[in-house]
């Protein structure tokens, strides 16, 4: 999987790096009375992995739609590579690509002649059909037809798709959706591997564990809005709980409140004791940072 | 609009098309009934006439007879070298005349001298060839000798008659079929394929990754050029196979040219506003109905107000003018209303087209 962003590598270390890859400002999408994404507004800095967390129906698809330039917005604007989706798109279609959640690919053909399809259609030379198939690990199978692939076949060559025309900026829809654990893995690799290469990714997902993993930022999206966003890091600092749970020698367990004085006065009467067996810190996860922000899990 | 782009998803959906049971089924579907039509239908012919001829020198005679006869009658001769196997041939059934011309017959006919030719009828009562022939030597001879018809003939066909025994007569059975399967097979095309291709693109979502290269414009743009290509191979193709020769040939193509824009913008509709290639199967056949049913009605006597309905209908008027296009006669005639009502079908569907798809846009 390395090899992936060894190919895209030589192309992304030629751009600039100061402007945001993608800037939006008060995008909104609203359908008859429907609203479907209410304002939002952030910035992705070139290289970077974004994360876009929320429930089915918050918004996510929507805005990963506006920003590959596949719907218009109701307003607001949104850029992405320097260029207006609205008015732009010619200009920022060479430069994205995209991995959606559904296995998108023509199945009566093979795995080769999609790539090759999507590689004429790209204006892409045909060599580089061969090297994304040898990348992602299925030299072997290319020439067989797509319905006999696997989901994470299918998912591998929807990501060596999604490479033909060497993006800026990657936007990946629930990429890990439906795959079974080892494939899940290889994806989740790959993406490390195209960030490390300098390939901005865009992903949405509903594992909050694989936004952890991967995302340099993250934007809980609810109702539309951005409800928070920030490091995973700081978000679950900020909305975790500090606290960590004691086991005492009477095999006893307690919490203590890591921010409270008496709790502390506690611990140390504990310690002091010698009563305390283990100490576990209680670090919050995403999940308890969206449950905290949206009232219910993903 | 991205031309490059559009022919490559075209060239696609073509070779793709190869894999596809029920694309191939729709295009060689109607293909394979004009086959069929030409082997089972036989066509309707002109009246053969066979003679016989006896004569010692070299004579014009077949010719200036083909020449007055003109292409009304297939005529075809049998020389022999005597007034015995004139004779024989004419008893035989074999030649239903026979001509008996003496040495020296061209000669003296244009020298004036008025030889005798003996014309040999069948026994019994005569044919209708025998009579003919007999009728028909007088102008011929009359050329041979140098003569200027006494008279200027002029044929004029009176007002040709659209009813059945009248379209039946002109067209035969089979070419009346074939042309019905011509619509057949373009409305399967534009009506069935068309929107097979563009509703699978979007129920497969491979459309998403389309439109991050080109626009939705791209994609139902290259499904119109398949379309068009299937057409553009398939008709011919048919015509050919059904040994069809249109004998007003800008008639008939501008009347399948038409009928194939306002089909594709049917197929187009069909595809906006169908979800699933399964939906489709479901609906398709009724604009199918709707444009095929008229096509077999066109050469029935049928009500008045019947007629007037089928008249409002596309593949009505399209049927109309391939008969006059393929007969060269205006056996219906009115072609500016023919064409009138086709384009007001297409100015109608890629209205509503125009509005559904901006909708959906929105």
């Amino acid at each position: 999987m390395a090899a992936v962003a060894e190919l895209i590598k030589s192309t992304n270390a030629e751009s600039a790096a100061s402007a945001p890859m993608i800037a939006v400002k008060n995008l909104a999408k609203h359908y008859g009375h429907v609203t479907a994404v209410d304002g939002v507004s952030f910035e992705v800095a070139r290289g970077e992995v974004f994360s876009l967390l929320g429930h089915n129906g918050a918004g996510k698809t929507t805005t990963i739609r506006m920003l590959t330039c596949r719907i218009r917005p109701s307003s607001g604007t949104a850029a992405v590579a320097g260029f207006d989706c609205a008015t732009e798109a010619d200009r920022i279609k060479p430069r994205i690509n995209l991995v959606s959640q559904d296995q998108n690919l023509y199945e009566r053909m093979s795995g080769r002649d999609n790539l090759a399809f999507f590689a004429s259609l790209y204006g892409t030379p045909a060599s580089r059909v061969d090297e994304l198939m040898r990348a992602v690990g299925m030299t072997d199978v290319a020439s067989r037809r797509v319905k006999t692939y696997s989901g994470g076949m299918k998912q591998r060559l929807l990501i060596a798709r999604a490479l033909v025309n060497e993006p800026e900026v990657l936007f990946l829809d629930e990429p890990t959706a439906g795959l079974d654990p080892a494939s899940a893995k290889e994806v989740r690799t790959l993406i490390k591997d195209l960030s490390r290469s300098g390939t901005t990714v865009f992903l949405t997902t509903h594992y909050m564990e694989e936004a952890d993993e991967l995302s340099d930022r993250v934007a809980f999206l609810a109702h539309g809005k951005i409800v928070a966003l920030d490091t995973p890091q700081e978000l679950k600092l900020r909305y975790g709980q500090r606290t960590a749970r004691v086991l005492l020698e009477d095999r006893s367990q307690e919490s203590i409140d890591l921010g409270k004085a008496a709790d502390a006065a506690r611990m140390a009467n504990w310690m002091r004791d010698g009563k305390v067996l283990t100490v576990h810190s209680q670090e919050g996860t995403l999940e308890d940072v969206f449950i905290a922000l949206a009232g219910r899990a993903l | 609009m991205h031309l490059r782009i559009i022919l490559t998803i075209a060239f696609k959906d073509l070779k793709d098309a190869i894999r596809d049971g029920r694309i191939l089924l729709a295009l060689l579907m109607p293909i394979g009934l004009g086959v069929v039509y030409n082997v089972v239908m036989p066509d309707v012919q002109k009246p053969a006439i066979t003679i016989a001829i006896s004569s010692a020198d070299p004579t014009k005679l077949p010719d200036a007879l083909r020449a007055v006869s003109g292409s009304t009658v297939n005529l075809s001769f049998n020389m022999v070298s005597s007034a015995a196997e004139v004779r024989a041939q004419v008893e035989a059934k074999k030649a239903a005349v026979g001509l008996v011309l003496p040495p020296g017959f061209d000669a003296a006919v244009a020298a004036g001298s008025a030889p005798t030719l003996s014309v040999i009828q069948p026994p019994g009562t005569a044919t209708l060839g025998s009579i003919y022939i007999a009728s028909a030597l007088d102008g011929a001879l009359r050329s041979m000798a140098g003569q200027h018809a006494p008279a200027v003939i002029t044929t004029q066909t009176a007002q040709p008659s659209h009813d059945a025994a009248s379209v039946m007569t002109n067209l035969g059975a089979r070419k009346y079929m074939v042309l019905g399967t011509l619509i057949l097979l373009i409305a399967m095309i534009a009506i069935y394929v068309l929107p097979v291709l563009l509703t699978e693109e979007f129920e497969k979502k491979t459309a998403d990754a389309l439109l991050m290269v080109g626009t939705q414009s791209d994609v139902v743009a290259a499904k119109v050029v398949v379309g068009l290509t299937y057409l553009a191979v398939s008709v011919p193709l048919l015509l050919v196979v059904a040994r069809m020769t249109p004998a007003n040939v800008p008639l008939f193509a501008g009347a399948l040219v038409m009928l194939s824009v306002t089909m594709i913008g049917f197929g187009l509709l069909l595809g906006a506003l169908v979800r699933s290639v399964s939906q489709l199967n479901t609906w398709s056949s009724i604009p199918l109905l709707v444009v095929l049913m008229p096509v077999f009605f066109v050469a029935l006597d049928l009500p008045a107000w019947v007629q007037t309905v089928l008249a409002a209908t596309p593949g009505s008027q399209a049927m109309r003018l391939l008969v006059d296009g393929l007969t060269g006669q205006p056996m219906y005639g009115e072609w500016m209303l023919a064409f009138g009502v086709m384009a007001a079908w297409a100015v109608a569907v890629y209205a509503v087209l125009i509005r559904t798809v901006s909708r959906r846009e929105a």
